[in-house]
């Protein structure tokens, strides 16, 4: 079966697709430009993969090759932008900026500091039932409308159901410890 | 009645060899998927149509500041792990190592399977679960084989960890498969997997077994 260019897509863009923004930022300073050009990055990357994949040379990097690739992408749009005033000093500082991330953290960019709070809501959460768990990361984490459950979830009010899975999960662990470990969430 | 087998499609391209096993194949098996997230592209009406369990796990499970890396994931995929294959004595995983998911289901067994073999294991099990009787937190490591599909993603790096995969799965799984890469279906293989991993590679020259049981190694 012929490796879907969709689901190579999916995995590049959950492991590095913050890495792909962040090379974007340095050559794209406004947030609608950014956005304009990570979508169409994504058509473009679609098919350097299946060029990178028909050449049959697997030695390459994965994270390497993207910065190669969203750089000099981001670079072929700004020379035919050119109406946008771009200097020649800014294109060179951002390649500066990036290559200068790379060398410095060749690991990745993005480092995790979990925080107590966090594992708190984690294992609190693990206590109720996986329908009612899904529902309230869907309603309060995700920010999923309760029409958008209702579609995800096949329900017809989901609204009921989530109060009744809060109102187990004070039940479970106690007001006050619910209270204390979502201090700052908007959950009620 | 002996149980059914267990199969737990893990990732984009397992649901993708999902979608084109035929239904009567499928239904020798309870059937089991885990995708990461849930997204535009994902139809699940065939999973729907079918009678088939799906989970995505970031719903399963808060992921909260966690990233889409192998060791962020184990924890997760560990408590999907547990709720779910706590039934089934025996079973499959097929996914592509080439995907991080796959490889956090396959870590997380190797984690867990610090002590000895199977046999030894289900041994301990019985004589925890003989004092705590709704112990089941080892038991997803029981008896569990392992697919592991063409990778996708092929670059250098990538293609490292599909190696260092298939060895974790070496040290902890039952029996380690390997697809090769212009496998267009399931169907021939699942259909004799119900006798064992062994029959079932006899019937598709394109699966390899890598390694039979803890004790002996078929190639």
């Amino acid at each position: 079966m012929k490796p879907d260019s969709n689901i190579i897509l999916n995995e590049i863009i959950r492991r590095h697709g913050e890495y792909i923004k962040y090379v974007i930022s340095l050559y794209f300073k406004q947030k609608e430009d950014r956005e304009d050009v990570y979508q169409e990055m994504m058509i473009h990357l679609m098919g350097k993969i299946d060029d990178f994949h028909s050449q049959g040379n697997y030695h390459a990097n994965l994270k390497s090759w993207l910065g190669v690739v969203v750089k000099n992408r981001c670079l072929d749009i700004l020379s035919h932008n050119r109406n946008e005033f771009l200097k020649m000093e800014d294109i060179m500082e951002s390649q500066r900026q990036e290559d200068q991330v790379i060398n410095d953290d060749p690991g990745g960019i993005l480092k995790i500091f979990q925080t107590t709070k966090t594992i708190d809501i984690e294992e609190m959460l693990m206590k109720l039932s996986e329908r009612d768990r899904q529902l309230i990361i869907l309603r309060y984490f995700k920010k999923y409308s309760i029409n958008k459950i209702d579609k995800a979830l096949g329900l017809t009010n989901s609204a009921v159901y989530i109060k009744r899975a809060i109102a187990k999960l004070k039940d479970i662990v106690g007001a006050d410890r619910f209270n204390e470990v979502f201090d700052g969430y908007e959950i009620e | 009645m002996k149980k059914r087998k267990q199969i737990v499609w893990v990732g984009d391209s397992a649901f993708k060899f999902l979608t084109s096993t035929d239904k009567s194949v499928l239904e020798l098996y309870d059937n089991y998927l885990l995708l990461y997230e849930r997204t535009d592209t994902v139809d699940l009406s065939f999973c729907q149509k079918a009678g088939i369990s799906y989970t995505f796990l970031d719903e399963f499970y808060l992921l909260g500041e966690r990233q889409y890396l192998v060791d962020h994931l184990k924890l997760p995929v560990s408590e999907y792990l547990k709720d779910k294959t706590k039934a089934f004595p025996e079973g499959l995983f097929v996914g592509d190592a080439s995907e991080i998911l796959f490889q956090a289901i396959v870590d997380a067994c190797f984690d867990g399977q610090v002590i000895g073999n199977a046999a030894e294991m289900e041994k301990i099990i019985n004589i925890l679960e003989e004092r705590q009787p709704n112990l089941h937190q080892f038991s997803f490591m029981v008896r569990r084989d392992v697919l592991f599909l063409s990778p996708a993603l092929r670059f250098g790096d990538v293609l490292e960890e599909v190696e260092a995969s298939k060895q974790h799965a070496m040290n902890a799984l039952e029996a380690v498969l390997v697809a090769e890469d212009d496998l267009p279906d399931l169907n021939r293989f699942l259909r004799h997997y119900t006798e064992g991993a062994e029959k079932a590679v006899t019937m598709d020259e394109r699966i390899k077994l890598i390694r039979g049981d803890k004790d002996q190694t078929i190639v």
